[in-house]
């Protein structure tokens, strides 16, 4: 099956948060309160209890306010660094192309948190798990659209093939290059793609976004050089062990006196 | 027949906190294990699960960084003593450690008078409470992951499995080397017994130390 993925044109978002609160309720999950900070943005990060937010990033440009809003969620990656490092294997791709997580299976090490290039996983302490979206894939089974696509009332947020929604960004690009020169696609190959493709009108760093995420160094040594090749250590020190206890008692044959107690130096 | 002479070579403080890590470093082992590989996924129901086992794991991290650390203020002139052995090291010390894998294979070679700690054990005595200070310090950084910025976190992971890795390694040897290597004989009792050795093994394998202690004795 084709992978599925969603578009956020974010120059069509106006920041309502529908696409939150919809998410909230299909994932029945509780209220956090947050405090005022000076900005319009409500939740102020992803939490255990929030699988999405829309972030509010405010400049003064031209004399005036410009909002940036985007939506953030799991990215759903092509190559998901969560997937590689959990150690129960509790994160899985399905036959869409969503990174979805098994809650079972999940023991909340928090390791895919460390990992995810986008440092989107967060662990809720109630349940002791690590939570993200899963792109509704309980609910795109039954055909019905992810919860908060279905609620955006924007069109900011479409849902479809992978290289369909890929086509509809690169065609909105085209049509905002005139107004904002800056306009590009995110998520084609970022990371390595996701299936969540993002329009953005201006700079990644703008929406608070990093312009080429990576999963971080150590985690990539931790994984691919620490945990395949390093505990042959431990099998080297054991098997010379094991030699020395054969050998030893064969060169010091009748002679395991002199090295048990008396005198080897004279 | 008399009974043999035998000599105090581990106080009790040394011998608690031996003991304690050599409980704590298998649990913490094989409950760390469960989450490394699947290799170790039999173990699981051991603990009542994956859950249970980082339980035990944390419980059990508890005990191995509070024992020595406890020691540590009680008696910090010990611990500070120990160092001061471990990082002493002189030529005997570098010439035994040179023919040192020369007599671990069991050929017949010259080592060098040791003191009461031989420069395998030094080395020994600086490569573990490191390890331990390392695999605290990034564990502490892992449980709480969320308080800590994430490049401490990123690299608390591959920190804690490089020196458990490291530790176990070591641990091979240490074991060993302690136990049926036919020159430890007596070392064995000397942490797990009554912290005393046989007057004559004290004389032959640390020589220095024993002449120094004990020589007026004779």
């Amino acid at each position: 099956m084709a992978n599925k993925g969603f578009l956020v044109d974010t120059s069509k978002c106006i920041g309502c948060r529908g696409c939150v609160v919809a998410c909230k309720q299909w994932n029945q999950l509780p209220a956090e309160y947050s405090e005022f900070k000076g900005s319009y943005q409500t939740i102020p990060d992803l939490t255990g209890n929030n699988y999405t937010i829309v972030t509010f990033h405010e400049y003064e440009e031209n004399g005036r306010v410009e909002w940036y809003f985007a939506k953030r969620q799991c990215m759903h990656c092509l190559d998901p660094a969560c997937m590689k490092v959990c150690p129960q294997k509790a994160i899985s791709i399905t036959d869409t192309g969503a990174v979805v997580r098994d809650n079972d299976k999940c023991v909340g090490c928090k390791y895919c948190a460390a990992a995810c290039p986008f440092q989107i996983p967060r662990y809720n302490k109630e349940t002791d798990k690590e939570t993200k979206c899963s792109l509704c894939t309980e609910r795109t089974a039954e055909g019905v659209l992810p919860a908060c696509v279905k609620a955006c009332i924007t069109g900011a947020l479409w849902y479809g093939d992978r290289d369909e929604v890929l086509g509809r960004a690169k065609e909105r690009v085209s049509e905002l290059k005139g107004e904002y020169p800056n306009a590009n696609v995110y998520g084609e190959t970022e990371a390595g793609g996701t299936n969540i493709i993002y329009v953005l009108a201006d700079e990644p760093e703008k929406y608070g976004f990093e312009k080429e995420p990576k999963i971080p160094g150590p985690i990539n040594a931790w994984q691919d050089v620490i945990k395949p090749y390093f505990p042959w250590l431990i099998a080297l020190t054991g098997a010379v062990s094991v030699i020395s206890f054969f050998s030893t008692r064969l060169l010091g044959a009748g002679k395991e006196e002199a090295h048990e107690g008396e005198s080897i130096d004279g | 027949m008399a009974e043999e002479k035998r000599v105090l070579k581990s106080t009790p403080g040394a011998r608690i906190v031996h003991w304690s890590h050599c409980i704590c470093w298998f649990i913490l082992l094989f409950t760390g294990l469960i989450m490394f590989t699947d290799w170790f996924s039999w173990l699981t129901p051991v603990f009542g699960g994956a859950n249970g086992a980082n339980l035990f794991h944390r419980i059990f991290a508890v005990i191995f960084a509070a024992v020595p650390l406890i020691g540590l203020i009680y008696k910090p002139k010990s611990f500070i003593g120990w160092m001061k052995e471990a990082t002493t090291w002189g030529p005997d010390d570098i010439k035994f450690m040179m023919m040192f894998p020369f007599d671990l294979l069991g050929f017949k070679v010259f080592m060098p008078p040791q003191e009461r700690i031989n420069a395998g054990q030094k080395f020994n005595s600086i490569f573990f409470p490191l390890v331990c200070l390392f695999i605290g310090l990034s564990g502490v950084i892992m449980w709480f992951a969320e308080i800590f910025p994430l490049w401490m976190v990123s690299l608390a992971y591959p920190i804690h499995d490089l020196c458990w890795i490291l530790g176990t390694m070591q641990l091979m040897f240490h074991m060993y080397l302690g136990s049926l290597h036919p020159g430890s004989g007596e070392s064995f009792w000397a942490m797990f017994g009554d912290g005393k050795v046989k007057a004559r093994w004290a004389k032959h394998h640390h020589t220095k130390w024993y002449n120094e202690t004990y020589g007026d004795d004779e």
